[in-house]
């Protein structure tokens, strides 16, 4: 067959492009500052005093656990809620397109756009405030941005869709034969979803978990916009950047990045970890 | 089971959590859209007093939208071409070829997906100043392009692998060259991925802030940087008239993002993303 | 849960919408039996089936097991886990993620029961199956046939008061397919309770059933024991599911009977054919079958291509123009025609010669043709 085994010039020439590309402007500057983070910024020599100074310094301690009490609640809301819908929407309802198109708008928008409209409709005159105090939910209209909550309104808005869809595209993998069978073999259908579906939902959840996780780690924007970036919800991208661009610190900067990597690699490993020792068979059913 | 209609708790939770998810981000976007044409706005009432194009005129007074715009698009057509460019050929050989360290290179494939922004675009930005391309247009589109070849490449490599190694073998056979192959065969039969790809990554793109935020300047910043640098900005900037700059940017990525739906299904590509791991 | 004696479908009908897959479905089910539902894939069976099941509610008619009505189409429904039915897939539908041992034990597992019996059950299961040594393996890791063998034993263990197979051989390769219908037969035979079992295959029907449904487009047209539909087809369709290839327009000339058989004068074309009713096993149901018939009927008449000789034979003779000739090995199959519009195909000694173009003679017996009336709708 044409399946070659080795490099062919074929090979090489179609997809060498990208590689250099993503080699020169992606692994070389994160390279780049691998290097920046160990050397000092004054001598220019090799040191660790900027990841001791990380590691000792209490301001970007508390923006760690910023960055993961803001990151984690988040991801475990967007979860819990996404997992029942997922499995509702299993096969398929009505007016589909429609409902996904309108999961789906916020995704498109992007943060800043969601962001500033929160300004506006989570603010103090906002619609939900006032409709809070009309309905008699709430004394006095406070406003849900300029702090913690915001942040975290926004990153949930953002996250929602993404863990909702990638569940649906897992459990719509899960064979409808395998739940007919359960309720053949006598299992009610609670026992159906907590032995069958929700085992081989499992995998998608933890992708979903992984990847909506790093979206809410990587928080900055909606941190600036909506939170308070100097004091509670100062996260880690943030710190990162206002090291480089206002105290023209590249050097601690980029031992922020790195770390923030470091912190994503070793959750993503744990994630893995788990999903190996949990799944060990295969997603297929039979054949045909 | 069955057709029985009985409202079961995932059925609520459906209801209740899509309901509540969706007249939010209504209110959100409806607020803005009201707030841009609302001359006064009394604290706590429901509506604006009077409506108006006050808050428009100040927004095209304070912005030159004509440019703003041109280089919202010119940074994304160009983003996106380059990147269909890189990532197409490089698609095809991760779904039909097989060679050494091609794990290796599909990992290199994902991290732009899966590491943050912040982390790449900052050292980016470092290395850009230093070769003087930070703040030019060339600086913006490298930088956008780097999540955008990982996007696409994750988009397309399912269509490519669809097509049979057969095809290829056939039209081999019949004495097509390699060229030819991609020409008249593959490009043809992976059209609906390469159309949906770009769709989805003009979408992407247009929205797509760190990196454009990192690297721009004053002459190439695109409209959500706008958007940032007007709530964030130092002095005070009247709320409804970011909400009208708002408004625009809005409606542009609306249009392209009804105009992508029809060319594939946005949210195919998590799925893509969950089963490459 | 208790045994039944009958279970009875009376005008069982199932519609998605303005489609109805099944009308009037008449069937009772008598334990120990094992009967088939048979016919092509849009017919209905699956859907049947499934309405046993209760995988799918029905929209008319009845469902009881003896006085017990499971499903009525409106109020009454007995949900599938509660009707002590065991179900096999098509896809067997193996759990992925359990090994062989949890599969077979989850209907156990999930009935609460004690752990010593549901090890005893699981192994006892296995034993039968012929999977010892397997049970920690998961389903990726066997092959079709031991997926099959786990999924039949899964039903097994929850002891269900009626089995339902659905086209449960069709993923096997046609060596494995013959092993493995035996088996079933044989595990249906020591359950003592009822099966019933759907397919496409007339040769699977007819080798493991007590009763055969043969349906088309959610009709029933025939039901009956192996040898009565296949002696007896009631229908055109039927005829045809059962291997006579050969179906003409005909008239009856004469009908005479002595010694309880009945013969036929027919004319087919121009040519007379005499044709022998042959004694069954069930006399009722071949005389509504061929009684009805009266002189000077429009008919068709069915033969099968196996059925018919080369040679003469002084009666039902037919010289034919040979069109077409297919090596068999043990037989050739010949197409040809005996005059515009009447085909014929038969399958001959493979000695015998034949070439495309000539002219063969062929006969066949009076009491390999077969009567059919001829169809009023379609």
């Amino acid at each position: 067959m044409l399946k070659k085994k080795g490099w062919t010039l074929e090979t090489a020439a179609l997809i060498l492009p990208a590689v250099v590309f993503l080699l020169a402007v992606f692994i070389y500057p994160f390279v780049y500052a691998v290097k920046l983070s160990f050397t000092d910024g004054g001598s220019g020599g090799l040191t660790l005093a900027n990841y001791i100074s990380f590691f000792s310094d209490s301001v970007e301690l508390k923006t760690v656990w910023n960055t993961i009490i803001i990151s984690v609640p988040v991801t475990i809301l967007t979860i819990v809620l996404a997992v029942p819908i997922a499995y509702y929407m299993r096969n398929g309802i009505k007016h589909e397109k429609l409902v996904t198109f309108f999961l789906m708008i916020p995704m498109t928008l992007g943060v800043v756009l969601i962001a500033e409209g929160m300004i506006t409709y989570f603010g103090r005159n906002g619609w939900l405030m006032l409709l809070l105090e009309k309905l008699g939910l709430i004394k006095e209209r406070t406003g849900l941005i300029h702090n913690y909550w915001g942040v975290v309104i926004s990153l949930f808005i953002q996250s929602f869709p993404m863990g909702l869809t990638i569940l649906i595209g897992y459990t719509r993998g899960i064979h409808p034969s395998l739940e007919r069978a359960s309720r053949m073999l006598g299992a009610s259908k609670t026992q159906t979803f907590w032995r069958v579906v929700f085992p081989l939902m499992m995998p998608g959840i933890l992708i979903a978990f992984c990847l909506n996780f790093t979206s809410a780690f990587s928080v900055f924007t909606s941190a600036i916009m909506l939170g308070q970036a100097t004091s509670t919800t100062r996260v880690m991208a943030y710190s990162a950047y206002i090291t480089a661009y206002e105290y023209f610190d590249y050097n601690f900067s980029s031992t922020i990045c790195v770390m923030m990597v470091i912190i994503q690699f070793i959750l993503i490993g744990v994630v893995f970890a788990l999903r190996n020792k949990l799944y060990k068979g295969a997603s297929s059913v039979g054949k045909g | 089971m069955g057709n029985q209609k009985k409202l079961t708790f995932s059925g609520i939770m459906f209801y209740v959590v899509n309901i509540v998810y969706m007249m939010n981000v209504f209110g959100i976007l409806l607020s803005v859209v009201v707030n841009s044409f609302g001359v006064k706005w009394p604290n706590g009432a429901w509506l604006p007093d009077e409506f108006g194009l006050k808050w428009w005129e100040y927004c095209g007074a304070h912005h030159q939208l004509g440019q703003l715009l041109f280089m919202t698009m010119l940074v994304t057509v160009i983003t996106v071409l380059l990147s269909v460019v890189l990532a197409y050929p490089a698609a095809f050989i991760m779904a039909k070829r097989q060679f050494a360290g091609k794990k290796l290179i599909n990992g290199l494939f994902l991290l732009p997906v899966i590491i943050p922004p912040i982390c790449y675009g900052l050292p980016l930005a470092t290395v850009l100043y230093k070769v003087n391309l930070a703040t030019t247009l060339a600086g913006v589109v490298i930088a956008n392009m780097i999540p955008t070849v990982s996007y696409m490449i994750l988009v397309i490599l399912p269509f490519i692998e669809q097509v049979g190694d057969n095809v290829e073998f056939a039209s081999r056979m019949l004495g097509a060259s390699r060229l030819q192959y991609f020409t008249r065969i593959l490009i043809p039969l992976t059209f609906p991925g390469l159309m949906s790809a770009i769709m989805l990554s003009i979408v992407r793109v247009i929205s797509m802030f760190e990196l454009t935020f990192l690297v721009s300047g004053a002459k190439t910043q695109t409209l959500v940087v706008a958007l940032f640098a007007d709530v964030n900005a130092p002095g005070y900037r009247p709320i409804q008239m970011i909400d009208a700059l708002a408004v625009i940017f809005f409606v542009v990525t609306v249009i392209l993002f009804i105009i992508s739906m029809k060319f594939g299904s946005p949210t195919s590509v998590y799925s893509q993303i969950g089963s490459e791991k | 849960m208790k045994d039944f004696n009958q279970l009875i479908m009376k005008d069982m009908c199932k519609s998605f919408g303005n489609l109805h897959v099944l009308k009037d479905f008449n069937l009772t089910i008598n334990r120990g039996e094992f009967v088939t539902f048979l016919g092509p894939s849009g017919c209905g069976k699956s859907t049947a089936l499934n309405c046993i099941s209760g995988l799918l509610n029905i929209t008319g008619g009845s469902i009881k097991v003896d006085d017990e009505i499971i499903d009525d189409g409106g109020k009454t429904f007995v949900s599938p886990e509660k009707r002590g039915f065991g179900i096999i897939f098509q896809n067997y539908a193996l759990f992925p993620h359990m090994t062989v041992f949890d599969n077979i034990a989850f209907s156990l597992s999930v009935a609460h029961r004690p752990k010593d019996e549901i090890r005893r059950k699981v192994e006892e299961g296995i034993r039968m199956v012929h999977l010892e040594g397997q049970e920690h393996k998961f389903p990726s890791q066997l092959s079709g046939g031991q997926q099959q063998r786990v999924a039949i034993a899964r039903s097994v263990v929850m002891e269900p008061r009626l089995l339902l197979l659905d086209e449960p051989l069709s993923n096997l390769d046609t060596k494995l397919r013959t092993e493995m219908r035996y088996e079933l037969k044989q595990i249906h035979n020591r359950l003592e309770r009822a099966s019933v079992y759907v397919t496409h295959d007339q040769s699977e029907a007819l080798a493991l059933s007590d009763k055969i449904v043969i349906m088309k487009l959610g009709k029933v047209q025939q039901i009956g024991t192996p040898k009565q539909v296949f002696l007896y087809p009631a229908n055109r369709f039927v005829a045809d599911f059962m291997g006579y290839k050969n179906i003409w327009d005909a008239k009856i000339l004469a009908i005479e009977e002595s010694d309880g058989i009945r013969r036929f004068q027919i004319e087919s074309c121009g040519i007379p054919f005499a044709v022998h009713s042959c004694p069954g096993e069930n006399e009722e149901v071949e005389k509504t079958l061929i009684q009805a018939y009266q002189k000077g009927e429009e008919v068709l008449l069915a033969s099968r291509p196996d059925d018919i000789l080369a040679g003469t034979a002084g009666k039902n003779d037919m010289k034919i123009k040979v069109e077409g000739t297919e090596y068999l090995g043990t037989t050739v199959q010949v197409t040809g025609s005996i005059k515009e519009g009447m085909e014929v195909q038969a399958r001959i000694e493979p000695n015998t010669f034949v070439k495309e173009g000539t002219s063969l003679s062929l006969t066949i017996q009076p009491d390999k043709l077969l009567v059919l009336p001829k169809d009023k709708e379609e």
